[in-house]
């Protein structure tokens, strides 16, 4: 997965900020941090460290991949469903990417200070423990966020993206459920089948 | 300039009701139709699944300019949409009837008032309705649960979940079914059947379920109406020399200080209970100073629906929550009470449900929980047990003042007062809720001992869902706004359909109940009509 351009970011960066454009000025202010942006490598080392063993490091891939996708196509502002009841239009909050960004960047130089090399060069326990680490000064709820974009940090993020996914129901369950798929209707009776495991997971 | 269209018959909003009295009208009567939306063109089908997409990952609107942004109104509004085919886009698919005693809770139980008709006048129109949607579903014991005639499609099977918590639900002694809904358990009228994308609300990406604009479709293709979109209509006027309305003067979002005058025969209000109401009280003049249809001061009164009780109920049992989580079952048992010594009538639905078993960040120590630790927590409060959610509608009696009235501080871009809302209960309403609310929640009490599970957790939500009321009908024109059919008292070429003529909110989802009125409705207008010829060519309003 190519690493997001210079470009793109700083499209995403007037989003998060609420801008319709961004100034040279703020362009050079910001530049150290456009540098790391929300890096793919770094989004897999964290995935491979917080997500079940059980996945593989191909599924840890895909799952970093996939919420990498999930960030780099939110939009802020967007309309959100108007629940009953309720007159008021909400709307999506700011892009948690810069957020998320800096975090990932902070995590690894956690890693780099702590252990004398990159995040992604350490073991699941060792990222494991940092994530811990860089969780315990935030008020971490007990739940996981229904929207991952509600996230205070970017490791809960992730899980939360993960954990939305219907793979993820079948692999709680250890069953082929399928939820919010397109499934036969005559099927609705039925034990749903125990879960066949992905190869090389 | 002014504009001009002229029509036999014009229909206002292209809801659920707007559509079931234009198909009914179209399908068999000599008539043009046009009718008109003030909102834009729905989503097509072709779209909706990329659309359903963006609501599951982000949450977003699935109904893009679904709304008006300066047309809302201040209180419990039920939804803001406001495009061709209303709240009938998002709906969540399901039809129960009213059971008899909806419509004589003054007769036998000695609150509130009765319809001015039964359930025996609707039942032609409730089994018309649930055919021209394609309900899905199974007739419930006999006694309880009356049909004379079956539905036209197969009952959405039970999933796995439903059965288990069917059979609880019988230790409880309460029996449960499949619950109606305008889903297609088959191919049916040609869209395909329904494959549990389970995103019924808000958004069907199939076409398996029901929404108007799979009738608008049809009646445009056959050009049996017209539709007007992004048209607002802003007033009813008489007619100077009587009580006839001669024109509805309505005006376009594309150019909106140029008057459009909708000439027709007869009038038909489909806006549901919020946009019918303000459409007759925003139509004041010297003659009619409160508005038309509004001689006994009526209009925008009795805002009626019905209050839930829920809970979560933790069994012993292993559920899948997942495999079809907007299904549900149903029972009338609790809507069919013979005798009372307090008046408590309710629904009771039972759905599978995650809540209490979903992946956490922390255990119940307050431990982080990362990597394997996160799975194997969810993992073990998962097996072997289950969550269904449960939940009663009771019948809530309106007060009077429990109404809409126009509120002149808030104004849309025509200058038009935008409604304000406000429900209230009838004191006899008041001093039954508490005893109706710790009567259902014992009742789940009962069910969560019998299955040896517990309560997670209960609420009570003060919205009434399913509003209906504002125009109620009535055989005196002292207390209601229109007759038994939906013509107003005052004024005889002037109809208003569905939701708003309803005298209570009864205890069962509403939209079925609505099109029924709307389809009887239809069938008094279509009286004086003349027939089509086998045929006969398309009609629809000229400009």
């Amino acid at each position: 997965m190519p690493r997001l351009s210079r470009r793109t970011f700083f499209a995403w960066l007037g989003a998060a900020l609420g801008t319709v454009a961004v100034s040279d000025r703020l362009e050079g202010a910001v530049a150290a941090v456009a540098a790391a942006g929300l890096d793919p490598a770094l989004l897999r080392a964290l995935a491979g460290a917080i997500l079940p063993a059980e996945i593989g490091a191909d599924g840890a891939t895909r799952a970093a991949d996939a919420f990498h996708d999930w960030v780099a196509g939110y939009r802020p502002g967007a309309e959100l469903l108007h629940d009953y009841g309720v007159a008021k239009i909400s709307r999506a909050g700011p892009s948690p990417m810069l957020r998320w960004g800096t975090q990932l960047a902070r995590l690894d130089r956690a890693a780099r200070a702590r252990h004398g090399a990159s995040l992604g060069a350490l073991s699941a326990g060792r990222r494991r423990a940092l994530v811990a680490d860089a969780l315990a000064g935030d008020a971490v709820a007990t739940d996981l966020p229904g929207d991952p974009a509600r996230a205070r940090h970017v490791a809960v993020g992730l899980l939360a993206h993960f954990y939305m996914q219907p793979e993820a129901i079948d692999l709680a369950y250890g069953a082929e459920i399928g939820a919010m798929r397109c499934r036969p209707l005559a099927k609705n009776p039925e034990r749903p089948v125990p879960l066949r495991r992905r190869a090389g997971a | 300039m002014t504009r001009t269209i002229e029509a036999d018959v014009c229909i206002v909003g292209s809801g659920v009701s707007a559509a079931m009295v234009a198909e009914r009208i179209a399908g068999e009567r000599d008539a043009s139709i046009v009718v008109i939306e003030a909102g834009d063109e729905t989503l097509p089908l072709n779209k909706r699944y990329p659309s359903r997409d963006r609501f599951l990952r982000y949450g977003e609107s699935p109904w893009p300019h679904d709304h008006l942004d300066d047309q809302t109104a201040a209180g419990p509004l039920q939804s803001r949409s406001m495009q061709v085919g209303g709240l009938g886009m998002h709906w969540g698919g399901v039809t129960p009837r009213f059971s008899p005693e909806d419509f004589r809770v003054k007769s036998l139980y000695g609150v509130g008032n009765d319809w001015p008709i039964t359930y025996d006048d609707l039942d032609p129109f409730y089994q018309e309705a649930e055919e021209r949607m394609g309900v899905a579903g199974e007739q419930g014991p006999p006694e309880i649960d009356p049909r004379s005639k079956p539905f036209p499609m197969p009952a959405i099977p039970l999933t796995y979940n439903l059965a288990i918590l069917k059979e609880w639900a019988a230790k409880a002694g309460i029996p449960m079914w499949s619950q109606p809904s305008a889903k297609n358990s088959v191919p049916y009228q040609g869209r395909s059947a329904c494959c549990r994308n389970d995103t019924c609300f808000p958004i069907c990406p199939v076409g398996a379920k029901w929404s108007p604009d799979f009738t608008w479709s049809a009646l445009r293709k056959a050009g049996r109406v017209r539709l007007l979109t992004r048209t607002m209509v802003r007033r009813l006027v008489p007619d100077e020399k009587s009580d006839r309305i001669a024109y509805a003067l309505a005006a376009t979002q594309d150019r909106p200080s140029e008057p459009i005058h909708v000439r027709a025969k007869t009038f038909v209000v489909a806006g549901g209970y919020t946009w019918s109401s303000h459409l007759l009280l925003l139509s004041r003049s010297s003659r009619f100073p409160n508005g038309v249809a509004n001689r006994a001061g009526l209009v925008g009164k009795y805002l009626s629906g019905h209050r839930n009780v829920g809970a979560y109920v933790s069994l012993p049992v292993q559920l899948f929550p997942g495999i079809n989580e907007q299904h549900s079952l149903v029972t009338k048992k609790f809507m069919r009470p013979r005798k009372l010594d307090r008046y408590v009538r309710h629904d009771l639905r039972v759905w599978e449900s995650s809540v209490g078993r979903s992946p956490r960040l922390r255990d119940d120590s307050g431990a982080l929980l990362l990597g394997d630790a996160l799975l194997d927590d969810w993992r073990r409060r998962t097996r072997g047990e289950g969550t269904a959610r449960v939940r009663a509608y009771y019948d809530v009696i309106p007060a009077r003042e429990s109404e809409l009235t126009l509120d002149d501080t808030a104004r849309n871009r025509w200058g038009d007062p935008l409604p304000r809302l406000t429900f209230r209960d009838a004191d006899e309403s008041k001093a039954l809720r508490g005893h109706t609310e710790d009567t259902i929640r014992a009742l789940f009490a009962e069910m969560a001992r019998v299955g040896d599970g517990k309560i997670v957790r209960t609420s009570v939500d003060d919205f009434q869902d399913h509003p209906a009321g504002g125009c109620r009908m009535g055989s005196d024109p002292s207390s209601s706004v229109v007759d038994a059919w939906g013509r107003a008292h005052d004024h005889e070429n002037l109809w208003i359909a569905g939701a708003p003529t309803c005298v209570s909110g009864g205890c069962a989802n509403a939209t079925l109940t609505f099109a029924a009125l709307s389809l009887r409705t239809a069938s008094r207008i279509a009286a004086d009509l003349p027939m089509r010829a086998a045929g006969a060519s398309s009609r629809a309003g000229n400009a």
